[in-house]
């Protein structure tokens, strides 16, 4: 139980912002804790950040809950809306969705919410009815790889548990040299993958150069089965990555056709999956 | 796209005896005697064509309901000691919920120990 009154990083774009009730946020700067910035992504914050009242007065006993962040949105099902001041890190989630799940993570009754946090949980409720017979995709017990640059980025240093979370690769190629085993990480988060529940260093795609998380490499191996010296790898990644098995580049060819833009690599399950044509498509934070 | 609003009122504060009601029926999954349930009903019933409330314990992937939005929600889970400090958490478990429940789901606060032991994203951190 780690989630306190406020939201923050809030994606204001999103559908529960919008409507059908509409809601302008009322924004104040917030102290920014100073865990926050123990993780990679939490370095660069000011002193500061926009902060967003859900709860009216302080949090009670009953504080609330804020999912694991780091790779949330990398399937099409999930969207990352708002974190809010925890005591993790910046990137975890207060505001998010799942298929036809939604987590509130603010544990406040109505009669404790703000009244603009009343509005967008209305909006909320609007928001979901679209998701009636959607199911969340990437289910498992499987851990984002982020955490990885997570672990080396601890200011503590290399703590036992962070060691044995690396993979044997690195650890064997950097021993305990931290600065050495972030360079490894930097280079080559792309090529890892979980055996048995440990990260380990795909060999093939390492020596391929090709990032598993990313359906351009699966096409790019499809390709390279018409190269006699590289067939084995490329049909060792296609394989080990989708849990297809077809005859020849032409067949590969046709599924990745198939799968088109509906194929994704999720950590949570470890390999690709192809989200079913009525998946609705994810609303994602505008950039600019 | 279906009119969700009638009629559709656009004032910031949404009091009960204003907004303008959604055409949409909640089934409120939390713990019935608890206080809780009953600022859950104050604030959404007069908002909704519908607000009914079922043990949470009872709910699963077989409940037959017609609601549009499911609500998942409890009391504090931190169950404490006399002095006030947290000894355990206690969740009340759906008794037959997986991830393929197929109705759209809110869960509030402390019931994310829920999805999380359905291997969801929406985990407990």
């Amino acid at each position: 139980m780690c989630l306190y009154e406020e939201a923050h990083g809030v994606d204001a774009s999103h559908p529960i912002f919008q409507g059908p009730f509409p809601v302008t946020l009322t924004l104040h700067d917030m102290a920014t804790p100073a865990h926050y910035r123990r993780h990679p992504d939490g370095q660069q914050l000011g002193d500061t950040m926009p902060a967003w009242n859900v709860v009216r007065g302080k949090a009670g006993r009953y504080v609330g809950v804020v999912a694991d962040g780091y790779g949330f949105e990398d399937s099409p099902d999930a969207e990352w809306i708002a974190s809010g001041r925890n005591s993790k890190n910046a990137r975890a989630a207060a505001l998010a969705r799942q298929g036809n799940f939604f987590h509130w993570g603010f544990a406040a009754s109505p009669p404790e919410m703000t009244d603009e946090a009343q509005t967008v949980f209305l909006n909320t409720m609007v928001y979901m009815r679209r998701f009636a017979g959607q199911r969340p995709l990437a289910v498992g017990k499987g851990r984002s790889r982020e955490w990885l640059s997570v672990y080396l980025a601890s200011p503590d240093g290399l703590s036992d548990y962070t060691k044995k979370e690396m993979p044997a690769a690195w650890r064997e190629a950097a021993g305990d040299d931290l600065s050495k085993l972030r360079q490894l990480c930097a280079a080559e988060l792309g090529f890892v993958h979980q055996v048995d529940g440990h990260w380990q260093v795909d060999a093939d795609c390492k020596a391929l150069g090709l990032d598993n998380r990313l359906a351009a490499s699966l096409r790019a191996c499809a390709e390279l089965l018409r190269d006699d010296t590289l067939r084995a790898a490329a049909s060792r990644v296609l394989e080990r990555y989708t849990g297809q098995h077809f005859a020849g580049a032409d067949d590969w060819q046709h599924w990745l056709t198939d799968a088109g833009e509906r194929l994704f690599h999720s950590d949570v399950i470890g390999h690709f999956a192809v989200a079913p044509a009525d998946c609705a498509a994810p609303h994602r934070a505008r950039s600019d | 796209m279906r009119l969700l609003l009638a009629p559709l009122l656009l004032a910031p504060v949404l009091a009960a005896q204003t907004a303008p009601k959604l055409e949409l029926k909640v089934l409120y999954a939390g713990v019935p005697d608890d206080p809780r349930t009953e600022q859950w009903r104050e604030f959404l019933a007069p908002r909704t064509k519908g607000f009914t409330v079922l043990d949470v314990e009872q709910l699963g992937d077989d409940t037959v309901t017609d609601a549009d939005i499911v609500i998942l929600d409890c009391p504090d889970p931190i169950v404490r000691n006399a002095a006030g400090n947290p000894e355990r958490i206690k969740v009340p478990r759906p008794r037959n919920l997986t991830a393929a429940f197929g109705h759209p789901t809110i869960v509030v606060g402390g019931m994310a120990l829920i999805t999380d032991h359905l291997e969801l994203k929406s985990n407990w951190l």
